[in-house]
């Protein structure tokens, strides 16, 4: 099934130029050649079927408030990673949080790195994100960031390179498990040969963060998982996490706060909780602090987070670091705080509001990415060589407009790995999302989610526009 | 456990239950209807009427539907959206509450409740025949009895399965009342004589709830009402009695309070206590002295009572703040 695998520009996960496949990728690509396209289509069907039936999916409310169920779909040709490879992300990748981290707790505070003027203050200061409502937090272990989603993307050379932070609420966890289930389950026999590192562990490492992150180090700290509910498209992603993890799911309407403290809800009266996961935005949060008309959160919330009588994970105001306008300055940022150089490199970035960079992106546009500051979900964003001449005009304006607004990127053709289509195996854009764990000790959990755009050609990856996910595999030789 | 997910497990528990009891007097009046007995019974619009008491509100029936003939009382107990007691809204109703709780029900039983959901939200429910709409009540049944399968063998016997059992045996109580109250309430005219009649009404009743057999072992010959009435009231044995009901919900109020009354669960100790005795220590020939109809309206006003004392025992609580 592979022989006529066509390798475009650029980098390819399994195969190299010479049209052989990279070792760590021998074994799968013997198996692939073995399959029928008969074999290829009735197991692709059964891994869908399997994604729907466990109910993995997100649900899209048509009028009749009957919703349907949709799921991200999922390839099988998994995302290898060797060990070297992957040791080196880890440790790029830990650097980067710590980094961020210090950098959280140092504008909620004595805003060092601001009067140095490494970062423009109203880069920070006036940033939506930005709340002044915590200024001077005390968090357990200095801590602002429990579970980040850092993505990474390969260029030509095969270099990984940042794309983006995810410091607030990084969803797709549960992909990573379900990814895996469905691998073992549908494709057993693609795992001989390998030995791919563990991801079922990871739950306990989850847990003992939160533990770990609890308000005045108290003990047996009661943990919760708080969720805007069942109309969420990621519910499924809460209700998996929480149960996983061992810790109550809860919504706003379980909880009160008495006394600047927390309470559940429960059959046998009140009890007070310490520590809360939530997956909750900070504008909705809390009505009394930010968007009053929130039926989401929890009136005082943040007040006790203030008085130190719970632990909020993500911390509040965490946007103003996974930034896109901050992105460039994230190197700076290490070196500040670590005295150290990165060891993942940022994607060559434009700041739009320096006159030189910007006439040299309105000059070259049609070369490159353009991507608002704010955005999410993969929309509002131009692709320089893929966009019609009316689109790079209207994106020129916007720049001219509102340079602060937007970034500039050149296009990066992410690396291709071999996707099943209709047609047989192709390759398609890819990239990851490996999660951080910052507990005492820094963690990442091995592999991460593989997006993969599953048109020809697109550079999307996005579940909500037609993105699929892959396993990743961390092999432990 | 959530307060919130407490009352979602009861109120799932309670649906499945009445789904499953709604299915099973409908079909059996339907068998009874097809196996044409006596028109004039047939058609005695008392028959439909009674189910639509027990199932369902007469008036909001008569809103919607011209008559009460087979198609609308059907349509109107099984599919319809805007009776909330129809079949279709009791899975509804289930499948959210299970959504709700997935984390506390195995993986298997949430499946099950999903699956079901789709079968009823699939079937065709503007275009069925009278021949063929018995399919659709059996995979009703079917459907109840895995839910009752899948907890029995896979739940630990921990709050969540308490709450589970208290719905379910609460709702079973209430029912019973209420079907036998209804029988008794209406007296059917025809050109038979009495006694076939109310062999034919009470083995109705006795084959509604899966009871024939289980009857017979216990009275053989006839099919007399006050005796039905004392098997499906009074029996410590069989599953779908009155006493039995009780005594499954006040298990399961003592393993969830592991036998200790305080000042927050005292009123419901108190209220299921007083039911307990009624049906413990009463007789058939007690009932038929006070006055039958009575006798059960106060039963299903103690189950209402319970239920509300559940609401407040475990919702909202005493608050307390240590």
């Amino acid at each position: 099934m592979l022989t006529n695998y066509q390798i475009k520009q650029g980098y390819d996960e399994m195969m190299k130029a010479s049209g052989n496949p990279r070792s760590h990728y021998e074994s799968i690509h013997q198996q692939l050649n073995q399959f029928t396209m008969e074999d290829c289509k009735s197991r692709h069907e059964l891994a869908q079927m399997s994604f729907l039936r466990r109910g993995i999916s997100f649900t899209v409310y048509d009028d009749k408030e009957q919703g349907t169920e949709r799921t991200m779909p999922f390839d099988f040709v998994p995302n290898i990673i060797p060990r070297e490879e992957w040791s080196r992300i880890e440790k790029g990748l830990i650097q980067r949080v710590r980094a961020l981290n210090a950098f959280l707790e140092d504008v909620y505070g004595e805003q060092q790195i601001l009067h140095d003027g490494i970062v423009p203050r109203d880069l920070v200061v006036n940033n939506p994100y930005f709340c002044h409502q915590i200024a001077q937090p005390n968090y357990a272990n200095r801590n602002h960031i429990f579970l980040a989603g850092i993505d990474l993307i390969r260029d030509q050379h095969g270099e990984y390179l940042i794309l983006e932070d995810n410091l607030r609420n990084p969803s797709g966890l549960s992909y990573v498990f379900q990814n895996r289930y469905c691998m073992r389950k549908v494709f057993p026999e693609m795992f001989q040969n390998y030995s791919v590192r563990s991801i079922d562990n990871q739950f306990s490492y989850l847990f003992t963060a939160l533990e770990e992150l609890a308000p005045k180090q108290k003990s047996n700290p009661r943990i919760v998982l708080l969720s805007p509910g069942i109309f969420n498209s990621a519910y499924f992603d809460h209700s998996f996490l929480a149960q996983q993890i061992g810790i109550e799911l809860v919504e706003g309407r379980d909880l009160l706060v008495q006394d600047r403290k927390v309470y559940m809800k429960t059959t046998k009266g009140l009890k007070q909780v310490d520590v809360i996961y939530r997956r909750i935005d900070d504008e909705y949060l809390d009505p009394l602090e930010f968007r009053a008309d929130s039926m989401l959160g929890v009136p005082g919330l943040v007040d006790a987070n203030r008085a130190g009588n719970v632990s909020i994970l993500n911390g509040i105001g965490n946007g103003v670091a996974d930034d896109k306008a901050l992105y460039s300055y994230v190197p700076s940022i290490i070196r500040y705080y670590l005295n150290e150089d990165p060891i993942l490199n940022n994607v060559k970035t434009y700041i739009l509001t320096d006159p030189e960079q910007r006439e040299y992106v309105l000059e070259h546009i049609n070369e490159l990415v353009v991507k608002p500051v704010d955005g999410s979900g993969g929309y509002d964003i131009l692709i320089g060589p893929h966009a019609s001449e009316e689109k790079l005009e209207i994106f020129r304006q916007n720049i001219i407009n509102k340079p602060h607004s937007y970034i500039a990127q050149p296009t990066i053709s992410l690396s291709t790995c071999p996707t099943f289509c209709n047609e047989g195996f192709a390759g398609r854009h890819i990239d990851l999302r490996p999660f951080v764990i910052m507990g005492k000790t820094p963690r990442v959990i091995p592999g991460g989610l593989t997006r993969v755009a599953l048109k020809e050609g697109s550079l999307i990856v996005n579940s909500s526009q037609g993105g699929g996910g892959k396993d990743t595999w961390i092999l432990d030789y | 456990m959530l307060s919130r997910a407490a009352d979602s497990l009861f109120w799932m528990a309670r649906n499945i239950e009445r789904a499953e009891t709604s299915a099973r007097l409908i079909d059996i009046n339907l068998v009874s209807m097809l196996e044409n007995f006596d028109p004039d019974i047939d058609t005695d619009p008392y028959r439909w009427e009674s189910l639509i008491s027990i199932s369902g509100n007469k008036e909001q029936f008569y809103e919607l539907y011209e008559q009460c003939d087979t198609r609308s009382v059907i349509n109107f107990l099984a599919f319809s959206i805007e009776n909330p007691d129809s079949i279709l809204n009791n899975i509804v109703v289930s499948r959210e509450n299970a959504r709700t709780i997935r984390g506390m029900i195995p993986q298997e039983l949430w499946e099950l409740i999903n699956s079901f959901y789709l079968k009823i939200k699939e079937y065709p429910s503007d275009q069925w025949e009278i021949e063929n709409i018995g399919y659709f009540f059996q995979m009703v049944k079917d459907q109840s009895i895995q839910f009752q399968g899948i907890v029995n063998a896979m739940m630990s016997r921990g709050e969540a399965y308490t709450f589970l059992k208290m719905g379910k045996y609460l709702e079973r109580a209430g029912k019973i009342a209420r079907i036998l109250d209804e029988n008794i309430h209406h007296s059917i005219e025809s050109r038979f004589a009495k006694e076939v009649i109310e062999h034919h009404q009470w083995s109705s009743v006795l084959h509604s709830v899966s009871g024939y057999e289980a009857y017979l072992e216990m009275y053989r010959s006839a099919i007399e009402p006050d005796q039905v009435m004392e098997f499906l009231t009074f029996n410590k044995n069989y599953p779908r009695s009155i006493l039995f009901s009780v005594e499954r919900l006040i298990e399961a109020f003592d393993e969830m309070e592991q036998d200790k009354v305080q000042h927050y669960n005292r009123d419901l100790f108190i209220a299921l206590g007083k039911l307990h005795s009624e049906l413990k220590f009463g007789t058939i020939r007690e009932v038929l002295n006070e006055g039958v109809n009575s006798w059960y309206h106060n039963i299903q006003d103690n189950c209402y009572q319970i239920g509300n004392l559940i609401s407040r025992t475990y919702y909202l609580g005493e608050l307390d703040v240590k």
